[in-house]
């Protein structure tokens, strides 16, 4: 019977650098839950591009998409269905004057959602084309139509807002910040908005 | 990358005339917009930026440059020769002599074609229900060919893509399972089949890019609604042709009422339909059907789905097969097509989809089979709905030596001295013969030294008694313009020294190699075999005609076919004598004749080459050598042949998918490049760094646009970017752009859009919109807008 031997190595830890082990060891797993659960995004990878928003996707996506009825593929599917087809041709932004202040914040929030249309459209391999674009001015947010020719995109000012949400109701999409009276804060707002139906259009979904 | 933008701009401008450096340039001007503000690599370089006040005529001033310049941003790229940027599946080794396409057939091309070759076709999943279901679209090319066959009428010697009825076909595959009877409703087995269709909860799908709704299945058939597909409420309409249809009152799941508009906003029609039910609005040409109605119970319409479409074309039931001549609810084409049906494969269960079902899109030419012809143009069969295309954009390398082959007399010939070159001395004159000229320097090949030269001759001499004809090859010396021969070793017997004398009966020859590249690379030889017999023989005609006194025929071919061309070049003169060499023709008359020249062919359909005699065809023939005789009745009629000699052996080029976007065939497009920045900022948010690292287009004047104001903080002052202040802008209504150059930072630059009243800066944005109408030939830094119009634009 052949005798059994057991070697063992010892190694010794002093007690600061046990400390600092599992120190290090706690950071790893808190620093990959930090990356993936909470610090800030402001880019994304879209087709092998970078593109940039002006606020934290996280953040962004607690903004709710209201749609008028269900669909299994949930309210970012309507959405985007609404804006990014192959038989669009033109799309409109609407908005409410509101005082000179507040009006150049359209400017901001237009650009960025066609930003985030010439991507969707530039990158389906059906459409490989972008559609035009026109901004008009409206008295009031009623009465509004559209059609799936040309969509339209309704831009609520916070100063007219009563939350922050994005809202699909056929081929009109109501993009609204809230009210906050304070501009800095609206403009915040205002942008959660827009960042939310930009994550829609580009499919993107944050864990 | 600044330095290199602005080099790209200003040599677009100045056409790259000379080298130039960024700092020694001109002022930029109005006609340079937006190039300037584009990167090298199409990326847009530059902010729009508006005042934090601005008002609502900024706002859409704004919004219209921004989108307007996400779309100008754009790389050139270029496409070389004739090849295109294709999305999909190109093929450039088709045999040109009965070449199938698809694999099936012996072709290059995989069968079926799926996403995986072709981007176009889509695999994914549709939903129903709440589940997903698998599908991919395919296309299928059947044994559609190439063939340049003399004989078949619709080819005549022409490339041409050949494409039979039912051949080319797109299918829509199921590749899940889908039981609609089972999952439709909360009472299964009552609905989805051919006797009770599913309106309410019908399968959706995409056959070619276009909608259709499946509402019932079974034995072999399939009932599908087609035409605008959508849900219309009372603010959101589905548009058919030049009618809106909106939906403003309804009850739950029994019916809706709809209401259609014209393209001027007008109703014209309003019609309660019943859930399930379709109406014809004739005054209209439309058909609604009505396929869901939601409502609240105040009537409220949450949602009616509906589909519109052309009468009698709604709603349709497909079968096994199809054809492209009923009409009305028979009448089965692909909506918008005239030669495209839709057929179903599977389907055999009542009320479900099972696997590998499929739904065909089927070509059927009005005329079959289809003659595609290339005459120079790239040939496409397009798949409906823009869905893609057959594409057969030319040749595998369109390069070639244009051979003219032609009578001359009264030829000198100078002694070649080696190299190429001659000495001043006659060796022989008073010549008669064929000239071979090429357009190519260098490709017609002395096999024995291999130098190339770009003209050749056989030349007759007169007779040395009565039994001796003398024959010579003659090369041009480009340098001196003389025909150069050799008449040192004019022995009897062969050519290959450049001189023969035949005696009765004898026969001679000489092979000439035709290489594009010079003789330097073995793949692009072809040979030009020269073959004289003595007239005392009387040897048959070749070509099976009557040529009771051929001197020779020329034969252009390769190793493998060697008289894959002949040129039936025949004496005209019925003596050769001591004091006349004889003259020729091509064959017996001196007007063009099916048999001046013979092509070998593959019959249409496959079987042995035989000769074709193609002397009298108007239009271009190809031979099975891959030569290409140029519309010969243009030529034979003096006695003439030209004739284009491939560089490689000649394939067809062929493609399924779609030419790049944007891209044309050959030559240049332009690619757009997608923003991936904001592109708008309030100018309270624009920070130093900005400003040194971009351009800017600024809208509004200085008293909304703290930009502009601060380009224009030194007015009065000889140092000031922008003329007018705030406080000094002149007391009249206008608009002004201005380019200014290093503005903020050296090597940027800044567009200003401003105006005295808000509708004044609009004007200026809605011209600086319109740049490539109204600015493309403004060479001034600064304009003043009153009009939207060429007159209302005044350069300052």
């Amino acid at each position: 019977m052949a005798q059994e031997s057991t070697s063992r190595v010892r190694i010794k830890f002093s007690a600061k650098k046990l400390i600092a082990i599992l120190i290090i060891l706690a950071i790893l797993p808190a620093g990959y839950l930090y990356a993936k659960y909470v610090m800030p995004i402001n880019t994304w990878t879209y087709e092998g591009r970078s593109v940039g928003f002006r606020i934290n996707l996280r953040e962004a996506q607690k903004v709710p998409i209201i749609t008028n009825f269900a669909s299994p593929k949930g309210p970012d599917f309507l959405v985007r269905d609404a804006l990014v087809r192959d038989d669009v041709t033109n799309i409109t932004f609407l908005f409410k004057p509101t005082d000179d202040r507040n009006n150049s914040l359209y400017v901001v929030e237009e650009t960025e959602i066609i930003k985030a249309l010439t991507f969707a459209y530039l990158f389906s391999t059906q459409l490989q084309r972008i559609p035009t674009f026109d901004a008009q001015a409206v008295d009031s947010y009623s009465n509004i139509t559209a059609t799936q020719l040309n969509p339209k995109i309704v831009l609520v000012h916070p100063n007219f807002g009563n939350a922050t949400l994005v809202r699909q109701d056929g081929y009109i999409i109501y993009v609204q910040g809230k009210s906050t009276n304070s501009f800095d804060s609206d403009k915040i707002q205002f942008d959660l908005a827009t960042v939310r139906l930009m994550m829609a259009i580009l499919k993107i979904k944050i864990q | 990358m600044k330095f290199e933008k602005s080099i790209a701009t200003f040599l677009a401008a100045l056409m790259s005339l000379v080298s130039v450096a960024y700092p020694v340039l001109a002022a930029t001007n109005l006609g340079q917009y937006p190039g300037f503000l584009i990167n090298a690599d199409g990326s847009l370089g530059a902010y729009v930026v508006v005042g934090a006040s601005a008002s609502s005529q900024d706002v859409i001033g704004a919004t219209d440059l921004a989108s307007r310049l996400a779309q100008a941003a754009a790389i050139t790229t270029t496409v070389p020769g004739t090849s295109a940027a294709i999305n999909g599946l190109q093929k450039d080794e088709v045999d040109i002599n009965f070449g199938n396409m698809s694999v099936t057939f012996g072709g290059p091309f995989p069968d079926p074609i799926r996403n995986f070759h072709y981007s176009g076709l889509l695999q994914g999943t549709i939903s129903y229900k709440g589940n997903t279901y698998n599908y991919h679209e395919a296309l299928a090319l059947g044994d559609t060919y190439f063939s340049h066959d003399f004989g078949t009428a619709g080819i005549n010697g022409t490339e041409t893509m050949v494409v039979h009825s039912n051949q080319i076909k797109y299918e829509y595959v199921f590749d899940s399972a889908l039981n609609c009877t089972a999952l439709a409703t909360t009472t299964p087995g009552s609905t989805c089949t051919l006797t009770t269709p599913e309106y309410t909860n019908p399968v959706k799908i995409t056959l070619l890019g276009k909608p259709f709704v499946i509402v019932g299945i079974g034995g072999g058939q399939v009932i599908m609604l087609s035409g605008s597909v959508g849900t219309a409420t009372s603010t959101s309409g589905v548009t058919f042709g030049s009618y809106t249809l909106y939906s403003d009152l309804g009850y739950n799941g029994e019916w809706a009422r709809v209401v259609i508009k014209d393209a001027s906003g007008n109703t014209v029609e309003t019609k309660v339909i019943n859930e399930g039910d379709s109406f014809d609005f004739t005054a209209e040409g439309i058909t609604v059907k009505v396929t869901s109605a939601r409502a609240l119970q105040d009537g409220t319409v949450v949602g009616t789905d509906v589909v519109v479409g052309t009468i009698s074309a709604v709603q349709k039931t497909y079968t096994t097969s199809c054809d492209v001549t009923s009409t009305g609810t028979s009448d089965t084409k692909f909506p918008g097509e005239t030669s495209w049906c839709i057929q179903v494969s599977g389907f055999a269960n009542s009320g479900a989809i099972a696997v590998n079902d499929k739904i065909d899109v089927v070509y059927k030419p009005q005329i079959s089979p289809q003659y595609l012809k290339y005459t120079g143009s790239a040939v496409t069969l397009p798949m409906p709905n823009s869905y893609g295309e057959i594409g057969f954009p030319g040749w595998n390398y369109n390069t070639f030596a244009t051979l003219t082959l032609k009578v001359v007399e009264g030829i000198s010939g100078y002694h070649m001295i080696g190299g190429g070159a001659t000495n001043q001395t006659v060796a022989a004159s008073n010549l008669n013969g064929i000239e071979i000229d090429s357009d190519t320097t260098g490709s017609i090949v002395d096999p024995n030294t291999v130098t190339g030269y770009s003209r050749a001759y056989i030349l007759f001499n007169t007779t040395f008694g009565s039994t001796t004809y003398p024959v010579l090859i003659g090369f041009w010396d480009s340098t001196n313009s003389r025909v150069g021969v050799n008449t040192t070793s004019c022995g009897t017997g062969a050519l290959n020294d450049y001189c023969a004398q035949l005696g009765a009966g004898d026969s001679t020859a000489f092979k000439f190699t035709i290489s594009y590249g010079g003789g330097a690379n073995l793949a692009d030889w072809q040979y030009l075999y020269v073959n004289v017999t003595d007239p005392s023989s009387a040897p048959a005609c070749q070509l099976g005609g009557t040529c009771t006194s051929l001197f020779y025929a020329f034969q252009l071919g390769t190793t493998t076919d060697n008289a894959g061309v002949v040129f039936s070049w025949v004496n005209k003169t019925s003596t050769w004598s001591s004091s006349q060499p004889p003259t020729f023709r091509l064959y017996t008359t001196d007007s063009a004749e099916d048999y001046d020249v013979a092509v070998t062919n593959t019959p249409s359909g496959g079987g042995a080459a035989a000769y074709s005699y193609v002397g009298k065809a108007t239009q271009d023939v190809v031979a099975n050598t891959g030569a290409i005789i140029l519309a010969p009745i243009s030529y034979t009629a003096s006695n003439q042949v030209l004739v284009k000699v491939p560089a490689q052996a000649l394939a067809v080029k062929a493609y399924v998918g779609k030419v790049g976007t944007g891209a044309t065939v050959g030559g240049t497009y332009q690619q757009i490049v997608p923003i991936t920045q904001s592109i708008a900022k309030l100018d309270s948010e624009v920070t130093a760094a900005d400003k040194l690292a971009k351009d800017f287009v600024l809208v509004g004047g200085p008293c909304v646009n703290t930009l502009v104001a601060e380009l224009a903080i030194a007015s009065g002052n000889a140092t000031a970017k922008f003329p007018y202040a705030c406080t000094s802008w002149p007391a009249r209504n206008f608009g002004r752009i201005q380019v200014i150059d290093d503005a903020f930072a050296t090597g940027h630059q800044v567009i200003v859009v401003a105006g005295t009243r808000a509708a004044d800066t609009r004007l200026a944005a809605q011209v600086l919109m319109q740049y490539d109408t109204l600015l493309t030939s403004q060479n001034a830094s600064a304009v003043e807008v009153t009009s939207l119009s060429a007159s209302g634009i005044t350069p300052v």
